[in-house]
């Protein structure tokens, strides 16, 4: 065992040394042993909707271009000047075919070669015009874009294993395609990267921390019903991915009430995803989902909206999060309303929720300069049982085993998980013409 | 600006538009020696062709694009009436015409002034060039002639990436029109952008002392600049090509 993680099998017991949060040397570990090796989230294809569209990203440090060639491929960039390093593009989106360096003029296409190079006959005839850098790894999954610096990782699908599953309960609620909405959430928290992980799938903290929130549900529906936390599972995806999932209940209870016109459309779409996908898929799609992709990808469905949300870490006691919303543009404009409002409510910077995390996050980073005095944090709620529930801390604990296998070098003791009740486990039917092929 | 370029005066011949519209029209040239960045097509205003040309082509001329120059709205003792089509053909004539010194369309870029700008726009629905901007295009929301209806009702999807600039107080572009014209033009499959600029009239592309005015002029230029530099493929130096011919067979060995 580590310095890091203690787990006692025993007790049971699991428990995780404060210094991860703080210290600048296992900072410099993850950065290296995790995202220099893991499958990173940049961004999502529909956010470049147009050839030469582009949006520039930081990942794991890296300022990176995420652009659409023009010839329509999905292209990542490293956003250097390969002269002398300059910052190619200086804004957070944009259209461009070339994109020209503001520092001697040197101009690439969104293809990565250099296009032209001022006053060119200095270099001589025999010079090697250097092209863009670029990630090693480049892959995307129904629409979910990331990189990998490490030329000798899994591809994508393996990497994401189980996840799988859930990004497609996400992005089979639209028949046209989920899209991400123009624009960003951007803010900061003065805490560890890793808390933000913990706290995104933790469902523990719901009825404490979001009181605030809960008051507006109360108000709006005239109760707020979280008796659904009760039939709720967590599940260890592989890969220290992890993902704590409600029953439709779940879904029901959260967001202001639908009016009448939203209510009967929503009906009306779910019904038609019915007949593609099956009663079983489209059960669950009914339900909540908090879904964390190792190591930094956060993607919360709570039916009333959903969100995608990449975590940064900038320092050891500092990350930068940016979020997204992704939408079935299908929708008409009452639900649509709808879905706008309950973001901004639950998850927006100013919102009755998310200040509220931040708030717990900061607090928690500002005591561990007590951590001679007060060591470990314990994460070994539901340890004791199999059953794994969204109020306890399996989730989180799959999410460190990875870290520690990772960064400690050292695979910790895993722990038994029931099986699936029937109603996680509902498949996909296969579509019609899927199957008159198979004939 | 600070740098005083030489100013360049562009040569002015008449030009047949046989192919296009038939008519005979004077057209202004600026040809660039060594290897220019790349070409431009400068539709100007109404009329406006002996007051404005030589501005705008020095202009361009400063990022290193040669150009053409012409004013292809209808004379007054024209009894037919010039349709779309034959703008539209006109230009495509211009497009030739830089060819003929080597430019591709993509290499191309349109910039249309006042009647100029309205032709930009419908332009740029027929070709690929490689960018196009239309500056205070006239005739957005009312007919120029009865052969030249509004380009709210003739505007189609572009082809080539289209930037259109408006004064805020243009009585021809109202607001409620400018913002069906720019979410129709959103659905092109070329990136669009419509930009408005607050307090200023229709001629907010000439420079003058008043803030406002100042400002929008300045900006309106430089983002012109910027967009054809974002877009219009540059033609490679004789070593960049040279480079290029390397690249290109150690990929096929
Ligand atoms: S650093 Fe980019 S051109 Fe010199
Ligand atoms: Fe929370």
């Amino acid at each position: 065992m580590s310095e890091y993680i203690e787990v006692d099998q025993e007790i049971p017991r699991f428990r995780v040394n404060r210094k991860v949060m703080t210290d600048p040397a296992v900072f410099a570990v993850e950065r290296e042993r995790i995202f220099d090796h893991s499958w990173l989230y940049i961004g999502h294809e529909t956010e470049l909707a147009k050839p030469n569209d582009y949006v520039t990203r930081t990942v794991a440090g890296r300022p990176l271009i995420l652009a659409r060639d023009a010839k329509g491929k999905v292209r990542v960039w490293v956003n250097s000047c390969p002269h002398r390093g300059a910052m190619l593009c200086r804004e957070p989106k944009g259209n461009a075919r070339f994109m020209t360096c503001f520092y001697h003029g040197w101009s690439f296409n969104n293809s990565g070669e250099v296009v032209s190079i001022p006053d060119d006959a200095g270099y001589g005839a025999g010079f090697e015009r250097p092209g863009l850098a670029a990630p090693a790894k480049v892959g995307s999954y129904r629409g979910f874009v990331f990189v990998s610096f490490d030329p000798d990782i899994v591809d994508l699908p393996t990497y994401l294993a189980g996840a799988k599953e859930y990004l497609d309960l996400v992005s089979d609620q639209s028949e046209v395609g989920m899209r991400v909405l123009p624009g960003t959430h951007e803010y900061s928290v003065k805490a560890n990267w890793k808390l933000l992980t913990e706290n995104s799938y933790d469902g523990y903290h719901l009825v404490s921390t979001h009181q605030r929130y809960l008051e507006m549900i109360t108000a709006a529906h005239g109760k707020a019903d979280i008796s659904f936390a009760s039939n709720s599972i967590a599940v260890n995806l592989g890969g220290g991915h992890a993902v704590m999932a409600g029953t439709p209940a779940s879904g029901a209870a959260l967001g202001r009430p639908l009016s009448e016109e939203a209510k009967h459309e929503k009906a009306e779409h779910f019904e038609r995803l019915r007949q593609t996908h099956g009663d079983a898929w489209v059960d669950r799609m009914g339900g909540t989902r908090n879904l964390v992709i190792f190591p930094n990808l956060v993607v919360i469905d709570l039916v009333m909206g959903v969100l995608i949300r990449r975590i940064e870490p900038v320092t050891p006691d500092y990350m930068e999060v940016s979020a997204w919303q992704l939408v079935p543009p299908e929708e008409g404009e009452e639900l649509h309303r709808q879905r706008l409002d309950n973001f901004l409510t639950f998850w927006g910077p100013g919102g009755l929720a998310s200040p509220d995390d931040v708030e717990a996050l900061e607090t928690c980073q500002r005591s561990y300069a007590a951590q001679r005095e007060l060591p470990w944090s314990d994460i070994s709620r539901g340890m004791h049982t199999p059953h794994k529930g969204m109020n306890g801390e399996y989730q989180m604990r799959t999410w460190w085993r990875r870290w520690h296998e990772l960064v400690a070098g050292e695979a910790l003791p895993e722990e038994p998980q029931a099986p699936l009740p029937d109603f996680f486990a509902g498949q996909r039917q296969r579509p019609a013409s899927a199957t008159a092929e198979a004939k | 600006m600070d740098i005083a370029f030489p100013r360049i005066e562009p040569s002015v011949a008449e030009d047949s538009f046989r192919h296009g519209s038939g008519r005979s029209l004077p057209v202004a040239r600026i040809e660039l020696g060594g290897v220019p960045r790349g070409a431009a097509i400068v539709l100007c205003d109404a009329g406006a062709l002996e007051r404005d040309a030589a501005g705008f082509m020095n202009g361009l001329a400063e990022h290193g694009y040669e150009s053409v120059a012409v004013d292809l709205s209808p004379t007054g003792g024209d009894p037919t009436g010039t349709t779309d089509r034959d703008l539209v053909s006109d230009v495509a004539v211009l497009v030739g015409r830089l060819g003929e010194r080597g430019w591709s369309p993509a290499q191309v870029g349109l910039v249309g002034y006042g009647f100029g700008g309205r032709t930009a726009l419908l332009a740029t629905a027929e070709f690929a060039l490689g960018a196009a901007v239309s500056i205070a295009p006239s005739g957005v929301a009312d007919a120029w002639s009865d052969a030249l209806p509004p380009l709210i009702q003739v505007a189609r999807h572009v082809r080539t990436p289209w930037l259109g600039l408006f004064g805020q107080q243009d009585p021809g572009a109202p607001a409620d029109v400018l913002a069906r014209l720019g979410s129709y033009l959103g659905g092109s499959p070329a990136h669009t952008e419509v930009v408005t600029y607050p307090g200023v009239a229709r001629d907010f592309y000439r420079d003058a002392r008043e803030t406002l005015a100042h400002v929008a002029s300045f900006d309106a230029w430089q983002r012109t600049i910027e967009w054809l530099d974002r877009r219009v493929v540059p033609r490679p130096t004789p070593l960049a090509a040279e480079w290029q011919r390397r690249v290109a067979s150690a990929a096929r060995a």
